[in-house]
């Protein structure tokens, strides 16, 4: 499945990249389970998300969601710092 | 019910004014303006050059939605008006207005304060301050978020 990844503020910055899509085999996974994979292949930024997961806020097509909600083939997930608007 | 996202400045008399139009029927105007605060000096030896105001296009817009239907439910409103604006922004430029129009003075304010409460949090965007000695993101503020609690609403 494919999954389309969105990086706003700080860990934009971080991973230098606005935009990611990533085709994993699963046909079900979570944004945890996609984040633990991601750092286990990939490494570098990653590792650097998943260490500071307890402060990140994850999006699935535009809705705040949980890291166990559950990813879809197609579906847009967002990382990003708490909100900071107004 | 208008929401707007944009880099340039916009005029809150013009904003208003297009509120009231054929609408007799309103008799009061509530409207909450946030601008781009210098540092406090007391306590900060830095000074804020500009922010740059990001935001999460697609998402904003349907939060900002749903903040203003939440509001409908819950106050009578003849029309609401939401603009931010994102980019570059310098101290004392205005970066968001929230405009209620009700036809009682107490709904307008209630819920120009509500929505102002629920964007802070709620609003996917982000503001980054840069300084004459460095470059941060701005933290959240536990304060916002207890302010948001206070209004009791189940998600």
């Amino acid at each position: 499945m494919k999954i389309n990844i969105l990086f706003f503020a700080g860990i934009r910055e971080m991973f230098g990249i606005h935009e990611k899509c990533i085709e994993i085999k699963e046909s079900e996974t979570s944004p945890e389970k996609l984040l633990k994979f991601l750092s286990e292949k990939e490494q570098g930024s990653w590792i650097e998300l998943l260490n500071s997961k307890d402060s990140i806020r994850v999006a699935i097509n535009q809705e705040i969601s949980n890291w166990s909600d559950s990813l879809k083939d197609g579906d847009e997930l967002a990382f990003f710092p708490p909100i900071t608007g107004g | 019910m208008t929401i707007c996202i944009q880099k340039d400045l916009f005029n809150i008399e013009k904003i208003i004014s297009n509120l009231r139009k054929n609408k007799p029927n309103i008799g009061a105007i509530v409207s909450f303006i946030g601008y781009v605060r210098d540092f406090n000096k007391d306590i900060n030896t830095k000074k804020l050059k500009h922010m740059e105001l990001e935001h999460y296009p697609g998402m904003t817009e349907k939060t900002l939605i749903k903040i203003e239907l939440n509001a409908k439910s819950r106050w009578s409103l003849e029309d609401v008006f939401i603009i931010h604006r994102v980019g570059k922004l310098h101290p004392s430029d205005p970066i968001v207005a929230v405009v209620v129009a009700s036809q009682h003075r107490k709904n307008a304010f209630e819920a120009c304060e509500f929505i102002i409460d629920f964007l802070k949090t709620d609003a996917p965007f982000w503001k980054k301050e840069i300084s004459d000695q460095d470059e941060l993101w701005v933290e959240n503020r536990f304060e916002d978020h207890k302010k948001k609690a206070s209004w009791n609403i189940k998600e």
